[in-house]
């Protein structure tokens, strides 16, 4: 799955279309739109609010490490290099509150730019440019990847901006951020779709049938917990070597245990059984 | 720098993190010229990267990223009890960088580090110092090429060169390189050394293109150590770790035939033999990273909070591949872990 957390609507826009994103009603905490392979959030302003919504989604979603989070929205930049309407990965972001700096894995080839993120408690003005130690300026981007990075790998998490101001004062409309987004939404649903599938979980060793086998031992046998841990440890080792491991097993769903002495004796011949080389 | 797997991954080395305290040092300066077109991102402490939760040492090894840091710890430590200290008495280890360019299935580093991006530290002066400090009291028999392998970052770090300028002034220091680069290239024009052992791991070519992945094959090492040889290096030669895998007799006898066949018993120093072994959490860490691997699926025996191959294979991989190189080396040259 592909979570996008956005601050605001008029961000979320481009991509509830080109995803053809429907509202989930059943959520009312937050606006909350998916399809079958991607979710959107709309966390609001601040980061209270963002890092609220990434732990919602995390527990509501039951996402796991193969998941990826992407934060989009716009930023002012105090480098104006960067043309208005630039996308910009960011590859260092700095929390203006606490110092901390995060930094997210770059694994992935993409095609925008790079830059520092700092994000502010409030709004950054002319006033405060002095002391902005980043190239672009949100409100939001450190509470994201400091909440999603709890529970995901560095390299699933992303902050992407579009500069939208130069922290000039600039007032900007909904309809011209929804605009400045929509331009990039092409390229950034494109590479999106690129890395979705990058670092999909690897199949399970042990299959459903091994796992019945497993389980049919463990019960007969009545082994203890740390028993039926080196159990499942052998099962997988012995299966990466030899494929057959329901032959290996067989013999031993049909013996049953009355005594601690009768499981210890059996468990030794399956241990013996699933080291054999 | 290539990148050995899908398109869609960044480079090795595409960003450079480089600590604030050691933007100033001429060997930062120096690497980063040869990186020209990578983001340089500066950072506190090399920690802030390498040390992160959650990381996936798999997917970082498909695109490894470079640190540039200063170590503040101990600098040199003393030799660990898995390793040969081929008789010397006072056996330590320094560590200037961590982590490979290569991805050997069954490296050690992937249970010892939660990143697979490169630390390498700049601050090579203050490990000279620290020797000089222990060459007052003794002599001193140092691996400079631990955790890492040196020779294959020569071009970028030129440290190698560099140590050996080192121990030119110090009678009673010897060191060990020790590699699986053919980068010999990158020193061939030093003058050998007594005092500088350059130690080649060999591995039969099926297992270093199906374990060894990155690192240069049989043949171009066996070439690396031919050259050194040709310009009067004395090499060591390490069979170490001997993996237990399917065909494994024929693998290491062609393996060791054609290495004598190469390299005479007259311009090697030693032989060094070793079955595969680790500590018993790293081996936790790596089945746990890599749980398809067919190397780590053997069945271990622990002794001593380290996991190897039980005492029947043990004997039979090191007692076939000692007896092929007796055929070749003296016996007094030849260590068994």
């Amino acid at each position: 799955m592909v979570f996008i957390v956005t601050a605001l609507h008029c961000e979320a826009k481009p991509f509830i279309e080109k995803f053809a994103l429907k509202k989930d009603n059943s959520i009312n905490k937050f606006q909350v739109f998916k399809n079958e392979e991607i979710v959107l959030i709309v966390s609001k302003t601040g980061s209270i609010n963002m890092a609220c919504a990434c732990a919602y989604i995390i527990a509501k979603f039951e996402s796991t490490q193969y998941d990826t989070f992407i934060n989009i929205g716009v930023c002012g930049s105090k480098d104006r290099t960067f043309q208005i309407g630039t996308s910009v990965l960011c590859n260092k972001i700095i929390d203006n509150i606490t110092g901390r700096d995060f930094y997210p894995d770059m694994i992935f080839r993409h095609p925008f730019k790079e830059a520092c993120l700092e994000s502010f408690a409030k709004i950054v003005d002319q006033n405060y440019l002095e002391k902005v130690r980043g190239d672009i300026v949100d409100m939001e981007g450190a509470a994201f990847f400091k909440a999603v990075s709890i529970f995901m790998p560095p390299h699933r998490i992303y902050s992407l901006k579009i500069v939208s101001d130069y922290l000039d004062g600039t007032k900007l409309t909904a309809e011209k951020v929804t605009a400045l987004i929509y331009e990039k939404s092409d390229e950034i649903c494109s590479w999106i779709q690129d890395i979705e599938h990058q670092c999909a979980k690897s199949k399970d060793i042990l299959d459903e049938k091994d796992m019945d086998y497993i389980n049919e031992i463990i019960c007969n046998f009545n082994l203890s917990v740390s028993m039926q841990h080196q159990l499942k440890k052998l099962a997988k080792a012995y299966k990466v070597r030899n494929d057959n491991l329901i032959l290996a097993l067989e013999p031993f769903t049909q013996i049953y245990c009355k005594t601690k002495y009768e499981r210890k004796m059996y468990f030794e011949k399956l241990v013996q059984q699933l080291e054999f080389m | 720098m290539k990148n050995l797997y899908s398109s869609l991954n960044l480079c090795s080395f595409s960003h450079i993190y480089v600590e604030n305290g050691v933007t100033e040092n001429e060997n930062t300066k120096r690497i980063l010229s040869k990186f020209k077109s990578s983001n340089v991102i500066k950072i506190n402490h090399y920690k802030d990267v390498f040390c992160r939760h959650n990381q996936d040492f798999l997917v970082q090894k498909k695109s490894p990223k470079l640190i540039l840091a200063r170590n503040y710890g101990n600098l040199i430590y003393e030799g660990a009890r898995v390793c040969d200290d081929f008789g010397n008495e006072h056996f330590y280890y320094t560590s200037s960088i961590m982590n490979c360019l290569y991805n050997c299935e069954y490296c050690y580093l992937q249970g010892v580090y939660s990143s697979a991006n490169v630390v390498l530290f700049v601050n090579l002066e203050d490990v000279f110092k620290k020797v000089e400090s222990i060459l007052k009291k003794h002599s001193v028999y140092l691996c400079i090429s631990y955790d890492t392998d040196l020779m294959a970052f020569e071009n970028i770090t030129g440290f190698i060169r560099k140590w050996i300028q080192f121990v030119g002034k110090h009678s009673n220091l010897k060191i060990e390189i020790r590699t699986k680069s053919s980068n010999f290239k990158s020193i061939e024009d030093i003058v050998p050394q007594d005092n500088v052992i350059l130690a080649w791991t060999l591995s039969p070519e099926e297992i270093c293109r199906k374990y060894e992945i990155g690192a240069p094959g049989f043949k171009y090492r066996l070439n690396s150590i031919k050259n050194a040889v040709d310009r009067g290096w004395k090499v060591r030669v390490c069979f170490d770790p001997l993996l237990y895998v399917h065909n494994w007799e024929k693998y290491y006898k062609n393996c060791v035939e054609d290495t004598f066949r190469i390299i005479q018993e007259e311009n090697i120093q030693d032989v060094s033999i070793g079955v595969f072994r680790i500590g018993k959490d790293y081996l936790k860490n790596m089945e746990k990273i890599n749980p398809q691997s067919l190397l780590l699926a053997y069945p271990f025996k622990t002794a001593d909070g380290t996991c190897s191959y039980s005492e029947q294979h043990h004997k039979l991989l090191v007692n076939f591949v000692y007896d092929l190189v007796c055929k070749y080396v003296k016996k007094s040259k030849v260590f068994v872990q």
